[in-house]
């Protein structure tokens, strides 16, 4: 498990280092409690700007992936973890709402994709 | 020469079927420069110290005899000699360090791992080890010396000892903390392996078990056979977890980067 930046790409620095981390935390490749390295260190060893590296920090903890304890450091934060459980909870009882209504499962499955193409279309940005 | 030097190191590391990269080849060729520049060090170091014994008798009416009993190794004199010896070490990791940076800014794709590394893990475990004895049983030594010593001659060796054991203490812990602070220089995941493994041969190479040399001359010259036997067992013990360290780091087979399920701290 690594974390890359190439200088080649046209994807800015921190956007990289967030994504990978973000991409890692959400496969769970990086499990709740797991301690990111420093931002200084970070930095050094992909020989970026420290900037660069804090505003990837910072980002992915507006997003709630990870969370600063002081000087203890930043860590895979649970919210991520609690939001998935969340989610699944929300699919359980969707799932028995539209069994209850005798809605084939196909069918089902095209209204989730139709609301979350909806919801899609409503973010910001 | 960097592809014959990188082809060995991947055998001694068990990878023997994999192909050497210019990164490896580079960083190697860095270490090989760090430590062609510490023996030169050493070597003017001991040729100075030579000659100035020679000049200094030919200034002075030193005799023959005495002139030669200037030269004889004697504890002050390998003392000093060991802290060149290290000083000339840490000199060493400044220029791999500063070769290190201009490879660094050759990489166009850098990796790192994505979470905290202890700093037990990046020295590894025989560093550990080498470290506790070479420090921790060298001042226990020291202090046992100096507490049953009878003759005077015999505590002021115990003295020294712990004197000289602090000073490698501190001068193994600036170069430690250089080996644990540098950046990781790695491209792809298995260059990312060969860092550490490359971290923990120059953790080693900061802690010399020159004390444990050190504290056989004092046995040689100390008084007491109870003495003889606390430095003589501390040099043994040193002397062998050292070699054995430097054998398994050097040895140890080069895989992708730590597993870091363990790392994840709560």
């Amino acid at each position: 498990m690594i974390l890359t930046i190439s200088a080649d790409s046209p994807v800015p620095p921190y956007e990289q280092v967030r994504a990978q981390l973000a991409q890692q935390i959400i496969e769970r490749k990086l499990v709740v409690g797991t301690r990111l390295p420093t931002v200084r260190r970070l930095a050094a060893d992909l020989g970026l700007a420290t900037n660069t590296v804090a505003r990837a920090y910072r980002e992915l903890e507006e997003a709630g992936l990870v969370e600063t304890r002081g000087r203890a450091g930043t860590f895979v934060s649970a919210a991520g973890e609690r939001g998935r459980e969340r989610a699944r909870e929300a699919a359980r009882q969707y799932a028995q709402t539209v069994h209850s209504l005798g809605i084939e499962p196909e069918e089902a499955l095209r209204i989730v994709q139709a609301a979350l193409q909806a919801s899609d279309g409503h973010q910001p940005g | 020469m960097g592809e014959a030097r990188a082809r060995q190191w991947l055998d001694r590391h068990g990878a023997t079927g994999r192909p050497t990269t210019p990164l490896l080849q580079a960083r190697l060729d860095a270490r090989h420069r760090s430590e062609t520049l510490s023996w030169l060090l050493m070597g003017a170091v001991l040729a100075a110290f030579v000659v100035a014994v020679f000049v200094v008798g030919e200034l002075s009416d030193v005799s023959g005899s005495e002139r030669a009993s200037l030269l004889e190794p004697g504890f002050l004199q390998i003392g000093i000699f060991y802290v060149v010896m290290a000083l000339a070490v840490i000199a060493g990791l400044w220029l791999q360090d500063r070769d290190e940076r201009r490879i660094a800014r050759t990489l166009t794709r850098r990796v790192a791992h994505p979470q905290a590394v202890r700093v037990s893990t990046v020295v590894g475990r025989w560093f550990i080890v080498t470290a506790t004895v070479t420090v921790g049983a060298g001042l226990l030594a020291g202090a046992v010396a100096a507490m049953i010593a009878t003759e005077p001659r015999d505590r002021e060796l115990a003295y020294a000892m712990l004197a000289a054991i602090g000073v490698f203490a501190l001068l193994g812990l600036a170069g430690l903390v250089r080996v644990v602070r540098r950046p990781a220089i790695a491209d792809d995941e298995q260059s990312l392996g060969d860092d550490l493994l490359l971290r923990r041969e120059d953790a080693l190479r900061v802690v010399p078990p020159y004390p444990a040399t050190l504290a056989a001359v004092a046995a040689v010259q100390s008084r007491s056979l109870t003495v003889l036997f606390v430095f003589l067992g501390y040099a043994l013990v040193a002397l062998i977890v050292s070699f054995l360290a430097s054998w398994a780091v050097s040895r140890a087979p080069a895989t992708r980067p730590v597993s870091f399920s363990s790392e994840a701290a709560a």
